[in-house]
């Protein structure tokens, strides 16, 4: 049994742990309503590049631009895994991880090789414990996201394709539904799959279709890698958040039982003591 | 008829509204956009986006990026920018 001075004690770190895990339940709210604000602000950028793609590709053929078409066999395939460079967020990491490694073995038997890209210091840290394919390059300690480290990965994922490094780089990132649900997806960044054209306006445009298209191509992967991160950005602290409000409400039920043991434990030092001094007094 | 000019970056949105006219740094110079524009495309360079609302001129400095015309649209595909 506990002493009483055990127990006063053990309350006492429980609740200061508390403090800390609450404090990072707020931080994390008021980040991630940062995130999904940023989130919200690329939507209009991002429909408008997809149309003017659409729009574009769909007048020229498929193979006006090397990022367009795609390799008949894919031999080589680069998996680029967003991860955050914290913990303390649940099974966040987890998940990514474990989708990354799923799609990897279903896709291992028609490939010749696998890179993994990591891009936040979690998944960079998992796959060079575990190597499952090498690692090129990797990105982490990118903080709050910005276009430029976006643009400095896509260009390198670009070159790799062009170089013929790789035959198709998939991007593996939580989508953000919302902040109490990330699910781990992945699609493809390379080649570009323009989507159809909704309407079939003739554009009068300068430079050439074919020109415009190989400016207008690298800016939607560099966009697409922009936009994974910043989905990413917004489910790490969804995660987190759900991580340190459950975390906080485990505290207080142990706070509740400990207290509970030390009531216990005085009560029964007190009846002991009565027991004595009545004890005491019979004999006199 | 009017011209609705949206300008967007990956960041934010800069402007949205509708406006009387509008100029637009060109890869191959600087062009007008009046309503009614048959429908355009073209590359920007960095430089500044300037429109007219009700008689005043505003603009907005861009580095780069595309423009999308249509009859009663201007959407400008901004890399960077922001409102001078």
């Amino acid at each position: 049994m506990a002493t009483l001075r055990d127990i006063r004690t053990r309350i006492g770190s429980v609740k200061k742990t508390q403090k800390i895990t609450s404090a990072m339940k707020m931080v994390s709210t008021a980040k991630l309503a940062r995130a999904t604000h940023a989130m919200r602000a690329a939507r209009p950028y991002a429909e408008k590049i997809r149309e003017v793609l659409a729009a574009v590709a769909s007048g020229v053929e498929t193979d006006a631009h090397p990022l367009l078409s795609a390799r008949g066999k894919v031999r080589r395939l680069d998996v680029v895994l967003f991860t955050s460079d914290r913990g303390l967020c649940g099974a966040y990491n987890a998940n990514l991880i474990k989708h990354a490694q799923r799609l990897i073995a279903a896709r291992r038997p028609e490939l010749e090789s696998v890179a993994i890209v990591p891009v936040g210091r979690k998944g960079g840290d998992y796959f060079r414990r575990h190597s499952q394919g090498q690692i090129p390059r990797a990105w982490s300690g990118l903080g709050t996201v910005t276009p430029a480290p976006a643009s400095e990965i896509a260009k390198y994922l670009m070159q790799r394709y062009l170089d013929g490094e790789t035959d198709e780089v998939v991007l593996v990132y939580s989508k953000f539904k919302s902040a109490l649900t990330q699910t781990p997806g992945d699609e493809v960044l390379i080649p570009v799959t323009p989507e159809s054209a909704a309407q079939t306006l003739s554009y009068e445009t300068e430079p050439s279709p074919e020109q415009l298209l190989g400016i207008l191509v690298p800016r939607a992967v560099e966009f697409a890698v922009f936009r994974a991160l910043l989905e990413n950005q917004a489910g790490e602290h969804g995660a987190r958040m759900t991580a340190m409000e459950s975390a906080t409400s485990n505290t207080e039920e142990l706070v509740r039982t400990l207290t509970l043991d030390y009531n216990k434990a005085r009560q029964s030092a007190i009846t002991a003591e009565l027991v004595e001094i009545v004890g005491g007094a019979e004999v006199l | 008829m009017s011209l609705q000019l949206s300008i967007v970056t990956p960041e934010r949105t800069l402007v949205e509204l509708v406006v009387d006219s509008v100029l637009a740094p060109g890869a191959e110079g600087e062009f007008g956009v009046l309503p009614a524009h048959e429908p355009y495309l073209t590359v920007l360079q960095a430089g500044e986006v300037r429109y007219e609302v009700g008689g005043q001129s505003q603009r907005v400095r861009i580095g780069g990026g595309f423009a999308e015309v249509t009859q009663e649209r201007v959407t400008v595909l901004a890399t960077s920018g922001e409102p001078t």
